[in-house]
């Protein structure tokens, strides 16, 4: 069978469940991470509802009475798959949803949780209902827990630190050693439910709060489902972070009253309220076997269950009426103000900056909006506020807005400031002000470059060419030039300058060099003179001289040969010319020709009668002329 | 030297080059100042700049548009779109003194202001760079590159062997103008050059599920480099802070 049609008759084979899933009616099942938990603890349940598209989440109201519901999430887990076989298509589709909820019982006993309900295609649906045995842990005095608030009332951004506090009696013979130590192979559990942030509060990073808490040794408490690993926090691994929590010693009295020492672990974690409400935090639960006495072969261990009960943060609304100038500010704050510049003229800008200060540990700064400073009667009568509620920037713990102002009339100074914050501690609002800023006001008579922002240098001589002032436009139309750059009209330009001045230069040089080259331009005035002789040879038998007109003939055949190869013409013979014309590829035929009539010719200059007649001797050079002179040129 | 004639009537009146109609930005530029000069809230002073961005349609470029720009955005309080404008009109007015006193102010406003990154090594070479205006580096680049050749063939012509000298004076000026057009090459760094213009979070990727790229969010002001963009998102380097992607309806470019 064709492989990949074995996978999908595999597939199709694996799934005939779902695939009758898929016409199955909807239900709903639940599931429980724990049937046996101790009070303060959580346990995971999960409602799936099978067999619908999109459902709408249960209801779990029917739960609130006996749980603290908090919702986990919820995932689809649908799973539809087609199948192609000889051409047969076959589809089938398994629909599931599932809501997690984390559930943390508010009473002990053995209680059974209520059915989650659903509607589905308008038709209410029901789960069962699990049990759950929530167990009080016994009485003890061998580890106490409690956990507390540095404040239990707090107004938004206020910070309060949530502590837990575990104490844990010596080892029965040896009070001075950490009576965790012997626990390092299984060490006791710290469950609790501020690890993650809760809803409404908001904390520093969890990883980073926790870091430095890692055990070298393996001794401390194990917290919740953090893991560690090789140092560093991963959640869900599956070793265990241990914390150490030690804190030193601290003397508690037993229930029959007399004093005991404990060793002291202490989980300290600071919130920032973000929203008013009541806020639940906790409980917490410590569970493990911790060292009860010692025996023959050593410690023995006790099963310990300790709790501490819940707290409740109550953030309150900063109170009602305000004053006008409240600036959001919650906590201790200062106020400063600085103006630059502080000596100027009527109308030029000042930049006003007034800057809240936070006290090591009051509250957020993201909450303080720009003062509103028109609300000061002798700054708004004095000075024009051109902008009235700048943006805030936050540096460290102070966050400063920037106004720009501009002086109406000459001496007038920034006046005291005031503005209003909550103090929450006090439970009241407090005045802070900034103290008067002394300026140096001028009547506008003109601009100064000294005196404008300092950013100038007296030296920049184009501030006394204009007249608008700083912050003045730019009103000519004339400067309204199109400043783009004509990329490509410029690198035209440059290349045809370039191509142009090349191109002139070369030929200028060319030109240059052919003039002062001799040798070229005797090769290219070979034939022109050869005929002018032959001309002159005309010339001359025409007047009856044909000794005259043979020697031009001569001369003719010589000087093309002379000057075709830029030689001395007066010491060539008749063999130099048939050397030269058979270097040139000159024919047999013309070779022979041109030989024996010169050789006739000097025969005749040294008295030998005419070897032949003189107009014929002149048309055959003539010929020959034609014939020779493109060889010769070629060959030069 | 009829073609002579006439490059070096065209090197010496390149503005028909570029084709110009001002006609409709005039009108623009006054009904901007009016809206100007009328405003006194923000929200007016916005509206005069979005009349002032009109004038910059299809690729034109004025410095004073841009400063004027600048000075609507600072009055409207958006100190990040001031300082980018300032800072695209600097190319263009580099000497003037109200400019630089005005892009100072809006550095120093801005809530979201950086540190400034230090000057390049080359800007102490070329150190005329902050003194002349990118379109006089480029005429001066341009005709440079254009008297050499022309220069050279004079000295050809004429037989004057010290004009060579000029032609490779005239080369060597065209090159280092051309090097630092390269260099500060205004109209490339608008497209390079941003600013953050509203309080947002950069992320370490395109998306809102990365991680925080810095402990603080950015806000107005905070300038950047460009280093990537998408259609959604764009990539900055932050200078003394590092890297990350910002939203785009919270960068100017």
């Amino acid at each position: 069978m064709n492989p990949f049609l074995r996978i999908l008759v595999s597939l199709l084979l694996a799934l005939p469940a779902s695939r009758s899933l898929a016409f199955q009616a909807p239900e709903i099942r639940v599931g429980l991470s724990a049937e046996e938990i101790f009070a303060g603890e959580s346990v995971d349940y999960t409602v799936e509802i099978r067999n619908t598209e999109n459902p709408a989440a249960p209801d779990m109201s029917a739960l609130r009475d006996l749980f603290e519901v908090v919702a986990t999430g919820d995932q689809s887990r649908n799973q539809s798959s087609t199948t192609i076989i000889n051409g047969r298509v076959s589809q089938s589709t398994y629909l599931s949803h599932v809501y997690q909820f984390r559930l943390t019982p508010k009473q002990p006993g053995e209680l059974q949780i209520p059915a989650p309900t659903a509607t589905v295609d308008g038709k209410p649906l029901t789960g069962r209902k699990p049990s759950l045995r929530v167990l009080v842990p016994e009485p003890q005095d061998l580890v106490l827990v409690e956990m507390n608030s540095s404040h239990l009332k707090v107004y938004p951004t206020q910070p309060f630190t949530v502590n837990l506090t575990i104490l844990v009696q010596p080892l029965p013979d040896n009070a001075s050693t950490d009576p965790l130590r012997p626990l390092r192979r299984q060490p006791p559990h710290i469950e609790v439910n501020w690890i993650d942030t809760p809803d409404h509060l908001s904390a520093g990073d969890k990883y980073q709060w926790l870091q430095p808490l890692l055990a070298r040794d393996s001794t401390g408490f194990t917290l919740n489902d953090v893991s560690a690993s090789s140092g560093s926090f991963f959640f869900g691994e599956s070793r265990a972070a241990v914390l150490d929590l030690s804190k030193g010693r601290e003397t508690r009295n037993s229930p029959d009253g007399t004093p005991r020492d404990y060793f002291k672990y202490e989980l300290s974690r600071t919130f920032t309220a973000e929203t008013f409400g009541r806020i639940p935090l906790g409980p917490a639960v410590v569970k493990g076997a911790f060292v009860s006495e010692i025996g023959r072969d050593g410690y023995r261990a006790k099963k310990v269950v300790a709790t501490a009960p819940a707290i409740e943060i109550e953030v309150r609304e900063v109170p009602l009426p305000r004053p006008t100038n409240y600036c959001g500010g919650i906590g201790d704050f200062t106020v400063d103000a600085i103006a630059r510049p502080t000596k100027l003229r009527v109308g030029d800008p000042i930049t006003l900056t007034v800057r809240l200060q936070r006290a090591g540990d009051s509250g957020s700064l993201d909450l303080i909006s720009a003062p509103d400073l028109s609300s000061n009667e002798q700054l708004a009568a004095d000075f024009e506020l051109i902008d009235k509620d700048p943006t805030g920037r936050v540096d460290g713990v102070t966050k400063e807005f920037s106004y720009v102002v501009r002086p109406k009339r000459a001496d007038v100074s920034i006046p005291a400031l005031s503005i209003a914050t909550f103090d929450p501690l006090a439970e009241a609002f407090k005045q802070i002000g900034t103290a008067p800023i002394a300026l140096e006001v001028s009547e506008a008579v003109g601009l100064n470059s000294v005196d404008l922002i300092g950013s100038v240098s007296s030296s920049t001589s184009g501030l006394k060419s204009r007249s608008e002032g700083i912050f003045q436009n730019i009103t000519d139309p004339a400067a309204l030039r199109d400043e783009r750059v004509g990329w490509v009209a410029w690198s035209e330009l440059v290349a045809v300058a370039w191509a142009v001045a090349g191109a002139t230069s070369a030929v200028v040089l060319l030109r240059r060099r052919h003039a002062s080259d001799g040798g070229l331009q005797r090769r290219q005035l070979a034939k022109r003179n050869a005929n002018k002789r032959l001309g002159a040879a005309r010339s001359a038998l025409s007047r009856g001289d044909s000794k005259l007109a043979m020697r031009e003939v001569r001369s003719a055949v010589i000087g093309l040969i002379a000057d075709a190869r830029n030689r001395v013409s007066e010491g060539l013979t008749a063999t130099d010319v048939e050397q030269v014309l058979a270097a040139a590829n000159v024919t047999e035929v013309d070779r022979s020709a041109i030989k024996k009539l010169l050789e006739s010719i000097e025969a005749h200059e040294y008295g030998a009668g005419l070897p032949t007649d003189p107009k014929s001797a002149i048309d055959e050079a003539s010929a020959w002329l034609r014939r020779v002179a493109p060889l010769l040129e070629h060959g030069a | 030297m009829r073609i002579l004639v006439m490059l070096i009537t065209l090197v010496m009146w390149p503005a028909p080059l570029v084709a110009t109609d001002n006609s409709f930005r005039e009108r623009s530029f006054v009904r901007a100042l009016d809206l100007f000069d009328a405003a006194q809230t923000p929200e007016l002073y916005r509206q005069s700049a979005e009349e002032f961005e009109s004038i910059l349609v299809d690729g034109y470029r004025n410095g004073a548009v841009y400063y004027n720009l600048g000075n609507a955005y600072f009055r409207a309080g958006e100190y990040g779109r001031a300082i980018l404008n300032y800072r695209k009109a600097q190319a263009y007015l580099p000497r003037d003194p109200y400019l630089k006193a005005n892009l100072q102010q809006a550095i120093a406003a801005a809530p979201g202001k950086l540190a400034i990154p230090p000057q390049p090594w080359w800007s102490h070479i070329l150190f005329w760079t902050a003194w002349m205006s990118f379109p006089a580096k480029v005429f001066m680049c341009g005709v440079a590159l254009c008297g050499s050749p022309l220069v050279m063939l004079i000295a050809v012509i004429a037989r004057m062997p010290r004009l060579s000298w000029l032609a490779a004076a005239l080369l060597a000026i065209g090159l280092i103008a051309g090097a630092d057009v390269a260099l500060n090459n205004a109209e490339a760094a608008s497209k390079q050059r941003a600013v953050i213009t509203g309080e947002t979070i950069a992320r370490k990727g395109t998306g809102y599920s990365y991680e925080p790229a810095f402990d603080q969010p950015l806000r107005d002001g905070a300038e950047f480099r460009v280093l990537n963009a998408t259609a959604d998102w764009t990539l900055g380097r932050f200078e003394g802070i590092g890297d990350g992607w910002i939203r785009n309806e919270y960068v100017a470019r």
